[in-house]
């Protein structure tokens, strides 16, 4: 076995060399990490933590909020049934607008969602970071940190407009785990349902179903059978539903991405440590003769490209970090509202782009080094 | 020898490492025109917009509705030639086959839609079938080849923002010379929706756009009259060029062409660092060869240009090679499949001509960047030391 010392001069003797492979795989990995990473913002942003009581009620055949229209008569004769046993509910309605982003010509539709009162109360992970919650009856909205920070004029104490000639105050900003519900504005159901003519509309209801009491198995019966036009699903199944979209449109570019950008950099790595291994020839002679084995030689012919591929992938991963402060809007297609989402570093993106970086420089090594089995004693 | 003579020769030297560097480069640019082709099919349904029509909804926000009669009402602005108007639906097929369905579904109105958009061509015997019959249903030809549609079949639609399963019947097929949006809808009548809604719908008799025919040229001031119409209204009006509602629209996808922009440009910087270790590599192995020619009388331009004159038509070649592959993946593999599960993101998803383009041109520009320095460098050695072979 050749010390790894001969391995990490050889590294440093050859500069030209090491820093182009070193550069190429950075480069690779710094692509799919940032696919991998925005992908898992997505995740992040469209999931929250949910338990598997938490329960949300559409009208039938509505895969969004959006396009749920629920009168409130069905979920009165719904929940009114002595076998369904609740520990909470709040009934809510959304709708989007258009505003305008900061900075830029320009809009993005926000989803406004008009909220109960005890809406803090079921959802307690809400953080309210700056003033307060809008009180009931009253043109107050409290905002998402992530739409305050992206839109224009959604500051505490800005005033906005919100239906025709009706505006609202900002009360508050807040904080929800930074998930998708950051990228809305909440304010009183009644008052919002008012200023969009929606009187009496419920988009959605969510539940915290008393699991001893009551199943979902259930709950899901009861909703078929009783002829009520409305359909349920446990509320993480939903979020998951809903990220599926981007999700898949993101994986099938990153697919493609993988497959080619690898490919190339296999060969781009292979050329570079050619010519590297080529002008070693009377190198690998020498240590032949004075002892070591073919095999030895492979080895450590290997473990080279193996060294500028983790070295390039930890580059491409310290380039990827530089991504985590960015945010960016994107549509999320289910609700045509605008989602702000990050890049987000996980331990499986870290462990999956070091073992691609790693593999392409083996992959790309592999071919040279064994070309040091044809060089004989001479 | 003359100079293409020359560099015909010295591509045969490494002739391998030419050929995975091509390689190379085509599979870095196929990446770059995947993602022009993501961008260039956001950016052809704006462009491909009339400027002569003018989209109307309610002001307040897109997502309410407007009442039917103002319809009627609009035709009484100056410039306004006809009107049409449409309620989205959404919906799923539920015959399983068609369950990736990517197409936008349209209740419409079938004695004006096809008088607005006169780019949809339709039979005029199909036209007159669903103006006859309340069930009836038209789909663009591009679907009904992709899910299989034919003249005569009844289709059950599961409603998701009107609930309910809804019944129709295909009459007609209408074909669309604009590839976009507009190309990939399934229309049926407005008056079958309306009629068919429950008691108390607040959507009763009301509609989620208006399209106006308008004088070409004063678009824009016509729609500042549909609104200042409208504005003594309960429900006000807010009208644009149809160009510019799809370019509001498409804003929404900014943050995306932002992502796709970074790695556009990493993946020219991938593409010129392999073209350039390539060519620096190469020029470092033929050091003896240059001393030789500089030995015989060749110039020190002409040993740069011979280098240049390589890195260019191996750029060219990858390119070439890039542009060919992409054009045949993306257009006949990709880009069917991609129109058919996301059509109404994608409605047209073919590689853009200036993608191409610049496909062929930049490599090459950047092997030719990529390659000056050391070329220049390599050419500034002494002739001696050139022959002084030295690895």
């Amino acid at each position: 076995m050749l010390p790894l010392r001969y391995n990490i001069n050889s590294i440093l003797l050859r500069r030209l060399t090491s820093i182009s492979v070193i550069f190429g795989i950075g480069m690779f990995v710094f692509i799919i990490t940032l696919i991998l990473m925005f992908r898992s913002g997505i995740q992040n942003t469209m999931t929250q933590s949910s338990s598997p009581e938490d329960i949300i009620i559409l009208s039938m055949g509505a895969s969004n909020e959006m396009s749920s229209f629920i009168r409130p008569e069905k979920i009165d004769r719904l929940l009114s049934q002595p076998q369904i046993e609740t520990k909470a509910d709040i009934r809510e309605f959304v709708i989007i607008k258009l505003f305008k982003r900061l900075g830029q010509e320009s809009g993005g539709n926000i989803l406004i969602r008009g909220v109960p009162e005890n809406v803090f109360d079921f959802r307690p992970e809400v953080n309210i970071s700056q003033g307060r919650a809008p009180l009931a009856g009253q043109k107050e909205v409290i905002i998402g940190k992530r739409v305050s920070e992206r839109f224009d004029n959604m500051k505490l104490g800005d005033v906005i407009e919100m239906g025709n000639k009706q505006f609202v105050e900002v009360v508050g900003i807040f904080e929800y785990e930074n998930s998708s519900l950051e990228s809305e504005i909440w304010g009183d159901i009644d008052v919002i349902r008012t200023m969009f003519g929606r009187e009496g509309v419920i988009s959605s209801v969510r539940l915290k179903l008393n699991g001893e009491k009551t199943t979902f198995i259930q709950l899901e019966d009861m909703v078929r059978d009783g002829g009520l036009d409305l359909v349920v699903f446990r509320e993480s199944d939903f979020l998951n539903s809903q990220a599926t979209k981007p999700k898949q449109f993101v994986a099938m570019i990153g697919f493609f991405f993988a497959v080619f950008i690898s490919i190339a950099s296999v060969i781009g790595t292979s050329t570079m440590m050619n010519t590297s291994v080529a002008n070693r020839k009377q190198e690998v002679v020498m240590l032949r003769n004075i002892g070591f084995s073919t095999r030895s030689i492979l080895l450590s012919f290997l473990i080279e490209p193996l060294l500028l591929g983790l070295i390039g992938s930890i580059l491409g991963l310290l380039l990827s970090l530089s991504l985590t402060t960015f945010k960016l809007s994107i549509m999320n297609v289910g609700t045509w509202s605008q989602l702000v989402v990050g890049f987000k570093m996980t331990p499986e993106t870290i462990i999956y782009s070091l073992i691609a970086g790693a593999i392409i420089g083996l992959a790309g090594g592999i071919f040279p080094a064994l070309k040091t089995l044809k060089f004989s004693h001479s | 020898m003359n100079f293409i003579n020359l560099v015909r020769q010295y591509l045969k030297h490494g002739k391998k490492r030419s050929l995975w560097t091509i390689i190379a480069v085509s599979l870095a640019i196929f990446c770059f025109l995947l993602l022009q082709t993501i961008s260039a099919g956001w950016e052809a349904t704006v462009e491909q917009r009339r400027d002569d029509r003018i989209a109307v909804w309610n002001k307040t926000t897109y997502a309410l509705t407007l009442p039917k009669e103002y319809v009627e009402l609009s035709g009484k602005v100056d410039g306004v030639k006809k009107t049409t108007f449409a309620t989205y639906f959404e919906g799923i097929d539920v015959n399983s086959a068609r369950k990736s369905k990517d197409f936008d579904i349209l209740a419409v109105d079938a004695d004006s839609y096809f008088d607005v958009y006169p780019e949809s061509i339709i039979d005029p015997l199909q036209l007159s079938a669903w103006k006859k019959n309340p069930r009836a249903v038209v789909v663009s030809e591009k679907i009904a080849r992709f899910f299989d549609y034919q003249v005569g079949d009844i289709v059950t639609i599961e409603g998701q923002n009107f609930p309910g399963f809804w019944e129709f019947e295909i009459v007609g097929t209408y074909y669309s010379d604009v590839r976009t949006f507009a190309d990939n809808l399934f229309l049926f009548r407005w008056d079958y929706l309306n009629d068919n809604l429950p008691e108390g719908d607040l959507r009763r008799d009301e509609v989620s756009w208006m399209m106006s025919l308008v004088d070409r040229g004063r678009s824009i001031e016509i729609a500042d009259n549909v609104d200042r119409y409208f504005s003594t209204f309960k429900i006000q009006t807010q009208s644009m060029t149809e160009r510019s509602m799809v370019g509001l629209f498409m804003a929404n996808f900014a943050g995306i062409l932002d992502v796709i922009n970074v790695i556009g440009f990493i993946l020219l910087l991938t593409i010129s660092l392999i073209l350039g270790n390539s060519m620096a590599m190469k020029i470092r192995e033929r050091k003896f060869e240059f001393g030789m020619l500089r030995a015989i009388g060749f110039s020190k331009g002409q040993i740069v240009s011979f280098i240049l004159g390589e890195a260019l038509v191996i750029g060219l070649m990858g390119g070439v090679l890039g542009a060919a592959f992409s054009y045949w993946i993306i257009n006949f593999q990709i880009g069917t499949v991609i129109e058919k599960s996301m059509g109404s993101l994608f409605p047209f998803f073919n590689v853009p001509t200036s993608g191409l383009i610049l496909a062929i041109l930049l490599p090459a520009i950047l092997a030719m960047m990529a390659a000056i320095l050391p070329a220049f460098k390599s050419a500034q050695l002494e002739i001696v030391n050139m022959l002084r072979d030295i690895e």
